[in-house]
């Protein structure tokens, strides 16, 4: 089995303080052309990311590095016990006749094998921006700790992707798709929806906006336990089943969250929608 | 013993949840029932050659094992529906129930064939290249259903039940077999065929409760409580379930666990789910939740 190990180490030039600065490489990973599964693997601790399909047979990256400016962090750290209190402000060594040495190292591990990719950034505190070309088919695993979007495009292999900051936004995907957020909005445009496995989009208080071609066929599941519901559907949502039964002679009845479903063209793959304060939006194009 | 309790061992063997050899009394039946010892190879070969599919199937065939999952499922609804309706008709006469129900296990018998046994073993054998294990368990398949088609006499309500069973078990290998894969997709599509049976198999409900626990995907965890939700009982897990809730780290799951067992765990349960999460940190969210819920829940 093929197997390459791109370790990257990117050295950037003196900063200036006060400005970003920026490096960029670019990576080609050739794939088979036969038509076999491609997948890619990232884990972005800081960034951006952005994929779009096309129709090739190599996974084209492109890095750009941005230092975060932080110059005047050092000055101001509080030096803390042994056991977490604050010990007041740290006092500076003399760097009388020293020049400042930017820290603008930063790794990124780009590994291959086969037709299977991953990226991991390890824990880096600068900020990387992503954008790969990959075969439209290719299979995504994405995931982003914290900075800003995921942004895709042209995709037909299934997709999972997780952000814990920044928004998850979608276009010309055909799905199985399982995208989680924390704070920010999912908004995804499917073309088609994949009837191979269920779609679920989850996010806790991020909006979910969702816009579907007239020839999707899905069983919708909407739940929003304190948000509105949207819908420029023709087809009209209905409760889902409330849980409701006796107990020692009094009523119990569980209501709060309740499912809302509906079936567009006859129904078809579960597409679930879930977001505890978000407000769901499900349009038709 | 009976057929069912040799899947069952069967399936926690595979999951090495089980005894690897069988008992003596279980060799025994199985010596006797050749069909059965046929569909134990079918299922360990489906196994073995699941684990072995080291080179990802292309998009096609995914496709083409997926549809096939599909028209599985779609026969499997049909069926219930079959079944349902001598129920829905208790004012009809028990000869025309008898009629109904023959001409229901025949039409069911027809479809089953048709689509199972032609699409589903050509689909399977395409998904998994066709190699000697692969023939050999598409047989397998073939003799199965052919097996239980055998045991449905027409007008007999207890083979039509046996007949579901077997499906049920079918869908119960083909759920633990998709939980198994490392796709959150993947494994939504296990369970929701879980969700498709009534959860007895103890293999079946084990795993999916090993999944709430350790599944990377919320997505995947959220389902599976959905699951739970329309199991028959979740007595036996009802401690599994409150650590479970209590220690969970997502807001949305650990809300819809402790909606699960303030639905359907016995009030002990509730008491202590209640004490425990007193002494955790709550989320907000969380703890709003709960608060209407328990403010809801006695009207």
């Amino acid at each position: 089995m093929k197997k390459t190990i791109l370790a990257i180490l990117f050295v950037l030039l003196p900063a200036t303080a006060g400005l970003a600065n920026a490096a960029d490489r670019n990576y080609s990973l050739p794939v088979s052309k036969d038509g076999e599964a491609v997948s890619l693997s990232v884990e972005l601790f800081d960034g951006a990311i952005t994929i779009e399909g096309y129709e090739g047979d190599s996974i084209e990256i492109s890095t750009n590095v941005e230092q975060i400016d932080d110059s005047g962090l050092a000055q101001v750290n509080q030096h803390k016990g042994f056991d977490g209190s604050a010990q007041g402000v740290k006092k500076r060594r003399s760097i009388e006749g020293l020049k400042s040495i930017k820290n603008n190292s930063v790794q990124l591990e780009i590994e291959q094998s086969g037709n299977r990719v991953s990226i991991d950034s390890g824990h880096n505190r600068k900020s990387i921006v992503l954008k790969i070309k990959v075969p439209i088919r290719t299979r995504l695993s994405l995931d982003l700790h914290k900075g800003g979007d995921i942004n895709i495009d042209n995709i037909s292999g299934a997709i999972e992707v997780e952000t814990h900051k920044g928004g998850i936004f979608a276009t010309g995907i055909t799905g199985p798709l399982v995208a989680e957020s924390h704070s920010s909005d999912i908004v995804i445009s499917f073309d088609s929806l994949s009837q191979a496995n269920p779609t679920s989009l989850t996010s806790h208080s991020g909006d979910i906006d969702i816009t579907l071609s007239k020839q999707v066929a899905a069983k919708i599941k909407v739940q929003s336990y304190k948000g509105e519901i949207f819908s420029g559907l023709d087809v009209e949502f209905v409760a889902g089943n409330d849980v409701e039964r006796e107990d020692n002679g009094k009523k119990q009845k569980i209501v709060i969250g309740g499912v809302m479903s509906t079936e567009v063209n006859t129904g078809g793959q579960s597409l679930s929608l879930a977001t505890y304060s978000g407000n769901v939006y499900v349009r038709s194009k | 013993m009976n057929y069912q309790q040799v899947i069952d061992w069967k399936l926690a063997q595979l999951n090495q949840q089980s005894e690897p050899e069988p008992s003596a009394e279980m060799q025994l039946f199985i010596a006797d029932n050749p069909g059965l010892a046929q569909e134990l190879s079918f299922i360990s070969a489906f196994w073995t050659q699941g684990e072995q599919q080291q080179q990802q199937p292309s998009q096609a065939l995914d496709s083409r094992f997926y549809q096939m999952l599909s028209q599985a499922q779609s026969v499997q609804r049909e069926m219930e529906q079959l079944q349902a309706l001598p129920q829905s008709k208790q004012a009809v006469k028990p000869s025309a129930i008898t009629r109904l129900t023959a001409r229901l296990t025949a039409r069911l018998t027809a479809r089953l064939t048709a689509r199972l046994t032609a699409r589903l073993t050509a689909k399977l054998t395409a998904w998994l290249n066709p190699g000697p294990m692969m023939q050999f368990a598409a047989l397998g398949l073939v003799f199965t259903l052919g097996f239980n088609l055998n045991q449905t006499v027409p007008g007999n309500d207890n083979n039509m039940a046996g007949l579901q069973q077997q499906v049920s078990s079918l869908s119960s290998m083909v759920a633990l077999s998709m939980l198994q894969q490392s796709t959150a997709p993947e494994r939504l599509s296990g369970v929701a065929y879980s969700k498709q049976t009534d959860l007895s198999n103890p293999v079946l409900m084990a795993r999916l409760i090993e999944m709430l626990g350790k599944d990377e995907s919320s997505a995947v965890r959220l389902a599976i409580i959905s699951s739970l939700s329309s199991a028959s009982s979740i007595t036996s897990h009802e401690a599994q379930l409150v650590s479970l809730a209590v220690n969970e780290d997502h807001a949305l799951v650990q809300m819809e666990l402790c909606r699960l067992l303030l639905s359907q765990a016995s009030e002990q349960t509730k008491t202590e789910l209640f004490k425990q999460l007193q002494q955790t940190d709550l989320d907000a969210d969380v703890e709003e939740f709960l608060n209407q819920i328990t403010a809801r829940s006695f009207i």
